[in-house]
């Protein structure tokens, strides 16, 4: 956590210093998250994997080649996805990257596309709500997006689709008691998630 | 389920702001809004960000929302009168929709049409909207137009058990008319009509006075709402005054009015505020009765929104320009958007719900708090 906030302060001093103002993004969006398969002692086996609605909002400075991204991911699992009976609201902070950004020359709709490619690193927070209990997990996140502009950019403002597959690695796995299962469980993490936001940069 | 209406109430307070004005005239802006509601047993918290843009060399808006909803209940709230635990739970919804201005088909009118989806999702219900509108503008844009349809396909589920148990289809009309009066006062009239067919009650809720037996409304009902609204801006002393109306009727024998006033005063160049009252009165629906016989009546309910009561609310809001932000580093960064805080209270009357003779130790009186920020593109 503290190496967290030591880069995004080191990122704003930059930004700060540098006087101009970087380019801000904001958008929302959904998608979907997959869930893994569960042990499910009680019964034997395990419990299926399940594709769950996931919804999304996001804000990022951005500057050329690295952005500060925070991003709340809310996942419906409360009734369609029986083994498991909880929603999850997760709130992420993490450093952007494009490793391409100043390596291509963006004169061509693919080109740009390729030079916003973005990997993502930071920590995850993920509060999870059961029917009478709770549970809190704490983990890193991984990810990456790809930007799609409605349009061919002069710049780097505008409006554009971001694509996202992300997916949390959890540090701190909290137990919850969902109702359904017999015993409380590690409520874990999705697989994987890929989300669609709508966003502008401005 | 209940998320349903606290979410459509707050966000009537926050839409009626601008009204059919702001719908109409669409700018591109980021705006982010964190809710906060409290009344007797329930809490929401809501964070809400929306992103509205222009697709370059185009007349086209596109635009996205999201919202989330963490609802803590009383135990009552949720239909278990025996434990005293917490129900929490979240709402998630996302909403899309396209603006086409239609300048480039060489219309004798400017018009645009625009299209929406709203999709949102619950432990309890889910519910998806898609809808449509057109407006036009007439007589040098004094006068404009506007028609809008919806459809809403809802589905409701028995959380205890995680089936699915029924559904809600709603179709939603409405035809307004805007007209500039004076140039320094405008006018809005307009018409609304709903039908809703399927399951409207609450599946958690119990009418004692009909023996503990699950609530029962009817399927159908047909709601219909005129509404007029005039503001008038006073240039000298920067003031803007609005009086509201709504006359409300449904098949269901309730009728409601709505009065309203606002007032709008600049303050500094930089900030202004908005102190608005709100008086809502409405009668019963047929079949709301102090005592069921259960032989006979084939509709039972507890819903206090059913029964006769009458409502105050007050509000006050206001809103700072950030361009005092000019030149500092970081917070420059927001110099042209403006924050705006609002604070609202509603006083129900002593017949409404749990409060009052029936409940002393519950106050009648729900609190509503919203903070937000919105930057123009």
């Amino acid at each position: 956590m503290r190496k967290a906030l030591s880069i995004g302060v080191v990122l704003l001093a930059a930004a700060g210093s540098a006087r101009a103002r970087p380019v801000l993004v904001a958008g929302v969006g959904a998608g979907v998250d997959v869930e893994p398969s569960r042990p499910n002692p009680a019964q034997g086996g395990s419990y299926p994997s399940a594709d769950l609605a996931a919804f999304s909002f996001e804000g990022e400075i951005l500057w050329s080649q690295l952005g500060l991204l925070a991003r709340g991911v809310g996942v419906d699992g409360s009734i369609d996805y029986q083994s498991t009976g909880f929603d999850r609201f997760a709130l992420t902070v993490a450093g952007t990257f494009r490793p391409l950004a100043h390596r291509l020359r963006p004169d061509s709709y693919a080109r740009v596309v390729a030079s916003r490619l973005a990997v993502e690193l930071g920590l995850t927070y993920q509060r999870i709500l059961a029917t009478y209990n709770t549970a809190d997990n704490l983990g890193l996140h991984l990810g990456a997006h790809a930007d799609f502009p409605l349009g061919m950019p002069q710049d780097d403002h505008g409006v554009f689709v971001r694509l996202i597959v992300q997916r949390p690695i959890i540090l701190i796995d909290d137990t919850i008691s969902n109702g359904i299962a017999p015993d409380p469980f590690n409520a874990g993490a999705p697989s994987v998630q890929v989300l669609g936001v709508l966003a502008v940069a401005f | 389920m209940r998320l349903q209406l606290i979410a459509a109430w707050a966000a009537g307070l926050v839409c009626a702001s601008g009204g059919l004005a702001r719908a109409q005239d669409v700018t591109q802006q980021v705006d982010v809004h964190g809710f906060y509601y409290k009344e007797t047993s329930t809490r929401v918290v809501q964070p809400r960000m929306e992103v509205l843009a222009q697709i370059p060399r185009t007349s086209t808006l596109v635009g996205a929302e999201y919202s989330l909803d963490a609802i803590s209940s009383a135990s009552i709230a949720a239909g278990n009168r025996v434990s005293d635990n917490i129900l929490t739970e979240y709402r998630n919804q996302v909403g899309a929709r396209v603006v086409q201005s239609l300048n480039r088909l060489r219309l004798p009118v400017p018009a645009r049409v625009g299209a929406n989806y709203l999709r949102s999702r619950e432990s309890d219900y889910d519910s998806d909207t898609v809808g449509g509108q057109a407006s036009v503008d007439l007589f040098e844009r004094n006068t404009t137009w506007t028609l809008a349809y919806s459809h809403s396909f809802d589905t409701v589920y028995d959380r205890p058990r995680r089936t699915r148990r029924d559904s809600l289809d709603t179709d939603f009309l409405s035809l307004s008319v805007a007209q500039l009066l004076s140039p320094t006062s405008v006018g809005v009239v307009g018409f609304e009509y709903a039908y809703l067919n399927g399951f409207q009650q609450n599946p958690y809720r119990t009418v004692a006075t009909a023996g503990n037996l699950n609530e029962v409304v009817p399927l159908i009902r047909n709601r219909y709402t005129a509404f007029g609204r005039v503001a008038k801006l006073l240039p000298a002393s920067g003031t803007t005054l609005q009086a509201i109306y709504r006359f409300y009727h449904d098949d269901w024998g309730l009728n409601a009015n709505t009065l309203e006033g606002r007032l709008y005063q600049d303050v500094t160049p930089n900030l202004d505020v908005r102190l608005a009252y709100r008086y809502y009165t409405q009668g019963h629906a047929y079949f709301a009765k102090a005592r069921y016989d259960t032989r006979v009546d084939q509709a039972y309910t507890s819903d206090p929104k059913l029964f006769a009561f009458d409502s105050h609310y007050i509000e006050g809001q206001a809103r700072l320009h950030l361009s005092g932000l000019h030149g500092l580093q970081f917070w420059g960064w927001f110099e042209n958007g403006f924050v705006e805080a609002t604070f609202g209270v509603l006083y129900s009357g002593s017949t409404f719900g749990n409060c009052g003779p029936l409940d002393p130790t519950h106050e009648c009186a729900d609190k509503f708090l919203a903070l937000g920020l919105t930057l123009p593109l």
